[in-house]
């Protein structure tokens, strides 16, 4: 197995008295897209910036891309921040020419990269414009192709699609997935579950500092499906044996039933047929969605 | 460090500014401005100089007439003139302070007309008129000696020797020879103002814009500090290029003018310039660079600013007093202080010859300082190039340079945390 392209072991942040980060351990694979999920101040922006050495950590250690951070290391990294910055008053084309030349490029190189990437986002029409006559929705577009102009070999990229249209969305999308088929690894930090579900395989989820959830998308989400079933139709859902709790959706339609332990889902189906008043439509396992378990692990109702 | 990432830095800091409107007013409109200010302190000075301060003067008398033996005073200035019978007891009473310099009329004067005036520093205008007029009530009393009337029709040509120096000045171009250097001086400072200025707005607006976090992954904090006073030193010496060749023209136009011969940038003003040009720049940019980059917008650092411009800018202020009695208590006091030097050696140097020993004690405060401001600097931009708190107070930043950043600001990501 080649080794991880991140590798955390019990790193500690402090801020003064606030501990930001505690002691969490996680590992990214070559090519995978990674997914840091948790609610604001769960730390995860601490921990992309300690991964990045702009800030160090009090304890623990990581290793990118095979060993410490170095300047070349540095070169193979793109970074979009949560705070997005751009020169507002330089040319788009001079721009994102200079900040791939900061990354090592040729002149050549970065000019050649800018207009290509200026070309797929639909944006070469503007290559001669100041960053301030740009729509808001063009310069999230434009910060994202400063953070992949040098061809990085690991992407870091904190809320990517944050006020971004579904169309807009869907392009950056298209854009990461072919990345990672040419082999670049990226971790992404968002609030949009769906997007994990869809694009990511394996994810850490951080809650006040500490790791809350770990390992891939399936596994986070089978490992609390066992114990329920989704059921849509009519009737009295709670009265069922072997129903520990019955979760009604708000137009009364679908409930999600909790189990009792030792109950299986057979066991489930025949006593549902079997309960008077009770009329099934549909029968299925209930795989949480990753919103309701984030909203879980936040509400601290579910343990790492 | 990484040269190549700091040259890439400085260039694209240098030609940046270089196209920006703001920047080109400073260079080619403040001058003017300034210029015109300085022209008005020193019009505004001279007139206000009635030889108060410089009195009284000695008279030596060589001419073979005697033409001054009856010791006649001018009516106007009844009190100016002392006779003296030798150069020696001239000299003496100037180092016992009796007096401020003499007038050494040669047994040539007769023939030439010309005079020389021995000071300890340049002589107001009104000097030249008083000169006058002693020849005048001097030859008066004396009808009889058989003078040329050209000495009646133009009495004296004074050149002034300042005794400790190598500068002359003769009775036209008096004015615009101090005028000159005073300016040439003036604009060397202001030219690394303008820069430093410049350079903590960059900051402050990659702060403010947030892109900075983005260089932090490219570049290291201190590579990125050394190429922005890269670039605009050399936007800086750029200005100055600007100034010496603007000087260079205006000199070549002027020396048309007969009273304007003979006016020229003395060489070792000019070597004295650039190293004043280097040491204040690396002060203000420093200085400034650490300004900005703990400030959160432009507006604020701008107010900062006032704790580094304000001392660089006193001398300037107090130009009066420079003029009356550059060797004065303030002129020195001013010469000797490492953020008042630049400005205050500069304007001397038009004025007088300011002694080497200050000049040296300047340039060692000024390097010394120089250092520490960096060092302070490289601090504080590292402390401040990602904290979005709020802007840290005066007892704030000496926190930070003390290594104490850990609780100013929330948000604030620590000096010892950055790498460097």
């Amino acid at each position: 197995m080649t080794s991880p392209v991140i590798s955390v072991q019990n790193v500690t942040k402090n801020y003064g008295s606030f501990r930001a980060v505690s002691d969490i351990s996680f590992e990214v694979q070559q090519g995978e897209i990674f997914a840091m999920l948790g609610p604001n101040g769960a730390g995860k922006s601490t921990t992309m910036r300690m991964i990045l050495d702009i800030i160090k950590p009090d304890s623990g250690t990581i290793s990118v891309l095979g060993g410490k951070m170095t300047d070349a290391i540095k070169d193979k990294i793109g970074y979009l921040p949560e705070e997005r910055g751009l020169y507002r008053g330089v040319k788009l084309l001079e721009m994102m020419s200079y900040l791939g030349r900061l990354k090592g490029m040729s002149r050549g190189d970065a000019n050649a990269r800018a207009l290509e990437l200026l070309k797929y986002l639909e944006l070469d029409s503007h290559a001669k414009k100041k960053v301030s006559e740009l729509s808001k929705g063009m310069q999230q577009k434009i910060q994202f192709a400063v953070t992949v102009m040098h061809r990085p070999q690991l992407i870091i990229v904190d809320e990517p699609f944050s006020g971004l249209d579904p169309v807009n969305t869907r392009v950056l999308m298209d854009l990461l997935m072919t990345l990672r088929k040419d082999g670049t690894t990226i971790v992404m930090s968002t609030h949009q579950m769906f997007q994990v579900e869809e694009l990511c395989e394996r994810l850490l989820m951080m809650n006040k500092g500490t790791v809350a959830l770990y390992g891939t998308v399936d596994e986070v989400r089978s490992r609390y499906a066992t114990h329920a079933i989704e059921v849509e139709g009519k009737g009295d859902w709670a009265s069922v044996p072997g129903v520990a709790h019955a979760d009604i959706s708000e137009n009364g339609r679908t409930a999600v039933l909790q189990l009792k332990e030792g109950t299986t889902s057979n066991d489930m189906l025949t006593a549902l047929a079997q309960t008077p008043g009770v009329e099934v439509q549909k029968f299925a396992q209930a795989v949480p969605r990753l919103n309701d378990i984030f909203i879980r692990v936040v509400e601290g109702r579910v343990n790492a | 460090m990484n040269m190549t990432k700091v040259w890439l830095i400085a260039m694209q800091e240098f030609w940046s500014n270089l196209k920006r409107p703001s920047f080109l007013f400073a260079v080619f409109g403040t001058p003017i401005l300034v210029a015109a200010s300085i022209g008005l302190g020193v019009l505004t000075g001279s007139s206000g100089d009635d030889l108060g301060s410089y009195s009284p003067v000695g008279v030596l008398d060589r001419t073979e007439q005697g033409i001054f033996s009856n010791q006649v005073q001018p009516e106007e200035y009844p009190d100016l003139f002392v006779w003296v019978t030798d150069e020696a007891s001239a000299r003496q009473a100037m180092t016992d302070g009796e007096l401020v310099g003499y007038i050494d009329f040669s047994p040539e004067y007769v023939a030439s007309g010309k005079a020389t005036l021995y000071g300890l520093r340049s002589a107001p205008e009104d000097l030249f008129d008083a000169a006058d007029s002693l020849v005048l009530a001097n030859l008066s009393a004396t009808v009889e000696l058989p003078l040329p009337t050209a000495r009646i029709e133009n009495s004296a040509d004074l050149t002034i020797t300042v005794l400790d120096g190598n500068r002359t000045f003769d009775s036209d171009s008096v004015f615009f020879i101090t005028l000159l250097p005073l300016m040439f001086g003036f604009f060397l400072v202001l030219a690394s103002m303008t820069t430093s200025s410049f350079l903590m707005n960059t900051l402050s607006e990659e702060k403010a814009n947030r892109i900075m976090e983005i260089l932090i992954t490219s570049v290291r904090p201190l590579e990125l500090l050394a190429g922005k006073v890269l670039g605009m030193g050399l936007l800086g010496l750029l200005q100055v290029v600007v100034f010496l060749v603007a000087g260079v023209v205006g000199l070549s136009i002027a020396q048309q003018q007969d009273f304007l011969l003979g006016l020229s940038i003395p060489p070792d003003m000019i070597v004295l310039a650039l190293v004043y040009y280097i040491l204040s720049y690396f002060l203000l940019a420093a200085g400034l660079a650490g300004i900005g980059a703990i400030s959160n917008s432009e507006q604020e650092s701008r107010q900062l600013s006032v704790i580094i411009v304000m001392p660089v800018m006193l001398p300037y202020m107090a130009i009066v007093t420079f003029l009356l009695d550059p060797n004065g208590a303030i002129p020195t006091i001013f010469s000797l202080i490492p953020f008042t030097s630049p400005m205050a050696i500069m304007m001397r140097s038009g004025l007088t010859t300011v002694p080497a020993w200050q000049i040296a004690v300047s340039i060692i405060g000024l390097i010394v300082t120089d250092l520490l401001i960096l060092w302070g600097a490289s601090r504080l931009f590292r402390w401040g190039i990602l904290s979005y708190g709020k802007t840290p107070g005066l007892r704030g930043i000496w926190q930070v340079l003390r290594g104490r950043g850990d609780s100013v600001g929330q948000t604030a990501v620590k000096a010892k945390e950055v790498t460097s």
